[in-house]
């Protein structure tokens, strides 16, 4: 599981976010190559397309760049803050987006002559895994995201969202079940499509 | 407990096990079936492989933000739309009405004036400020007079950029330095102009010389953030010592760098407005009179261009500097060199000349080699220490630190999917473009790496990674096909390809949807993985334009990095 605790250490943290709450452009710039990685993690996740996730990460750090000024130190960690930003961003991002073709049924509209390959598919691969998030709500996308790619504990999922650690299991309960269906059924789709 | 704590007690357990969820459902026979599924489902999202930014991405988004905070913190230094004062001032025309006008500020602006005294850049009443030192200006109409409300000026901006170091707004800082440096040369230049008597009341070689030795300890502060931003973990270091300046200025090195990168910076360089830094305008609008006089003027004056030269290259700016070499050059020929205190001035000024060569923009080292060879020239008794042409020294991957306010051009989008929001940023493919000579732009405490792309070895992929056409699973190791944007093709090994497949167009699709079916369209259906990997290859890596397989082994593949031939290269087909 990666590393929950990102360097610089907390108080050098907490240094860093209060020079850059005064406008030192140098701090932030430290704050965003520390934490550039993990919010473009969550962001890919998230939306599932290179692209979008680059234009997406650059929008969160501008964002919080133009806050900064307005940021308060309630203990929480800065990253949290940002993911905050992020997953605003996100939504906002689907509910401007005009709904797209999946990419399954492009590929099999385009290619009468499949290669037989295709037709051996029974595994779940990671694209699906990835399609299969994108499918779950908000909510659940992100407590995934941040439980099992970010490898956030209870009590930090907690922090970000704004949640008990008991509405956070909860959520994670109903997360992972919502994806495991989601899971299935893409893996049922594909067999029949397949077929 | 209920099946939410159940999963979450199960969750933790299982990351203690290291996720071996087939030994963890061994023991826990006990769980219920939705919490199996919930740990199945977990497991499977804990074993995606984690996506990295591109490098190229990185330092996109990293110009852009240093752009807007460059942006930013001008616009908090320039002056808003007009206030009463400035209003005012349009009516006053010429030094006929100048007396007019200080009657006026005496009267009506003194409220104002008082107010506005303490305003710093940022507050609402700093327009207010500059507005009152611009009647000011008007309101002084002896040369003397103009001279000495310049320097006053100079005087309250370097006050200024004092205070904005210390509250880190080193950016800030810095432009108003380059303010003081053109007031002062407007100070210079009316003293010039006018022959005025440094003897007088109005001594303005001493004004100057003190302004100086504040405005070069403020430059030093800046300097000096600007290096611990660098290097946090270095300790920090008064650089006021111009010897020490190249010691905590050491360029490293990034191997990763991609060419379009590097193109792209350039690019993006090239298309930019020259330098907007104060003193970079102020000196191309005000160029420095040459001074024919010898003494302690000349002196002092050889001291400032070489201060100034210095601003100007750490600003990039090239025309200015060389512009300022040649005056400082002309000023160096002019002084009497036998005096012993002359020569170490002129021995002092080459050590702080020198200290900034390593680090100096391509476009502004002949400038200071100009200046350097002046010094050289009268100082000739071979005490100077050479210099050498740091351009031979530095490593081709480079990591350069820049320093001008640039203004960069708007991007064109590479394709059509990408968001018109995008901010700002480099492009990408400009070949040919010699960026030996075009300014750099600053970066704050981040580096922008530029180099020569990397040669990638070649990969070769065994038999055992690529699947045969027998789709059975033989237990090799799986490939990732994931490859990451970058011109350096990266194979990693992923659990969730768990051999039990062999590679599809699926695995192409993650990249670009376009270029799978366009594989699918020109080579109809593929029998062996390795030749459908490099149909994929070849279209969405345009940049590999070897790809080659064995026909002996077709399960073996070969990927090399050269240089694009084509972008569409027809590979036969079994």
């Amino acid at each position: 599981m990666p590393s929950v605790k990102s360097t610089p250490t907390p108080t050098n943290e907490q240094q860093l976010v209060l020079r850059a709450v005064r406008r030192d452009a140098a701090a932030y710039g430290m704050l965003y190559e520390t934490h550039l990685d993990r919010v473009y993690r969550y962001v890919y996740f998230r939306v599932g397309s290179t692209v979008e996730a680059e234009d997406l990460t650059e929008h969160v750090f501008l964002k919080a760049w133009e806050a900064i000024e307005r940021y308060e130190d309630r203990g929480i960690p800065f990253i949290a803050w940002l993911y905050r930003l992020a997953h605003n961003l996100v939504v906002d991002h689907y509910r401007a987006r005009r709904p797209t073709m999946p990419l399954e049924d492009v590929a099999e509209a385009e290619e009468p002559g499949a290669n037989t390959l295709d037709s051996v598919e029974n595994e779940i691969d990671a694209e699906e895994v990835r399609v299969a998030v994108r499918k779950l709500s908000p909510e659940h996308q992100q407590l995934i995201v941040l439980r099992f790619v970010e490898g956030m504990s209870h009590a930090e999922v907690a922090q970000i969202t704004g949640k008990t650690e008991g509405a956070t299991r909860v959520v994670q309960y109903r997360a992972l079940q919502s994806l495991a269906r989601v899971m299935q059924g893409e893996r049922e789709t594909s067999k029949s499509g397949r077929r | 407990m209920g099946d939410a704590n159940l999963l979450a007690v199960s969750l933790g357990e299982l990351e203690q096990t290291g996720w071996n969820l087939d030994d963890y459902l061994t023991i826990r026979k006990d769980l219920s079936d939705s919490v199996v599924l919930g740990l199945l489902a977990a497991t499977r999202i804990r074993r995606e492989p984690r996506p990295v930014p591109s490098d190229e991405f990185r330092r996109r988004a990293r110009s852009s933000f240093v752009f807007l905070v460059q942006e930013q913190a001008v616009s908090r230094l320039t002056i808003s739309p007009p206030t009463l004062v400035q209003r005012i001032r349009r009516f006053l025309v010429g030094p006929v009405l100048g007396p007019v006008a200080a009657v006026v500020l005496a009267t009506s602006g003194a409220g104002i004036g008082l107010a506005s005294e303490r305003a710093h850049p940022g507050s609402p009443l700093y327009p207010a400020k500059i507005g009152i030192e611009r009647l000011e200006q008007f309101a002084a109409v002896l040369p003397a007079e103009q001279a000495r409300v310049r320097l006053s000026i100079a005087a309250t901006r370097l006050a200024e950029a004092d205070s904005e170091l210390k509250s880190g707004n080193a950016t800030g800082a810095r432009v108003l330095l380059g303010q003081v440096d053109a007031e002062i040369e407007a100070a210079h230049g009316i003293v010039a102009a006018h022959g005025l008597d440094n003897s007088g009341p109005v001594n303005v070689g001493r004004q100057i010389a003190a302004l100086s030795t504040t405005r070069d300890s403020v430059l030093a502060g800046v300097e000096t953030k600007r290096l611990a931003a660098e290097s946090p973990d270095r300790p920090s270091r008064n650089i006021s010592d111009p010897a020490k300046l190249a010691e905590v200025t050491s360029p490293s090195v990034d191997p990763k760098v991609s060419p379009p990168l590097a193109t792209a910076v350039v690019e993006r360089v090239e298309q930019q407005s020259p330098p907007t830094t104060v003193a970079a305008s102020a000196s191309r609008t005000q160029p420095p009179v040459v001074e024919k006089a010898t003494g302690a003027a000349s002196i002092e004056r050889g001291v400032r261009l070489s201060r100034l030269l210095i601003v100007q290259v750490q600003a990039g700016d090239g025309a200015s500097a060389m512009a300022t070499a040649r005056d400082f050059a002309d000023t160096v020929h002019e002084l009497a060199v036998s005096e012993t205190g002359v020569r170490e001035v002129l021995r002092q000024e080459r050590s702080s000349l020198a200290a900034c060569l390593p680090t100096a923009p391509p476009s502004t080292r002949d400038a200071l080699q100009v200046a350097l060879s002046s010094i050289d020239s009268v100082l000739g008794d071979g005490a100077a220490e050479p210099h050498s042409d740091s351009t031979s020294k530095i490593p081709t991957n480079e990591r350069i630190s820049m320093d001008t306010a640039v203004t960069p051009a708007s991007v064109s989008p590479k394709d059509g999917s990408r968001s018109k929001k995008r901010m700002a940023g480099p492009t990408r493919d400009l070949p040919g473009v010699d960026r030996s000579s075009i300014p750099l732009p600053e970066v704050l405490g981040i580096s922008i790496v530029l180099g020569p792309p990397p040669v990638a070895p070649p990969v070769s992929i065994s038999p055992e990674e690529a699947r045969p056409s027998g789709h059975e699973a033989n237990g090799g190791p799986p490939v990732d096909w994931f490859a990451t944007r970058t011109n350096t093709f990266e194979l990693t090994q992923a659990s969730s390809l768990a051999a039990k497949r062999p590679l599809s167009h699926n695995d192409s699709r993650r990249i670009h949807p376009k270029p799978h079916r366009k594989v699918a369209k020109a080579h109809g259906p593929l029998k062996r993985p390795a030749e459908h990997l490099a149909g994929v290859l070849k279209v969405t890596h345009p940049g590999l334009s070897t790809v080659s397989y064995s026909m002996a082994d077709p399960a073996k593949l070969s990927v090399e990095q050269t240089p694009v031939v084509g972008l569409f290269d027809k590979i036969p087909r079994l």
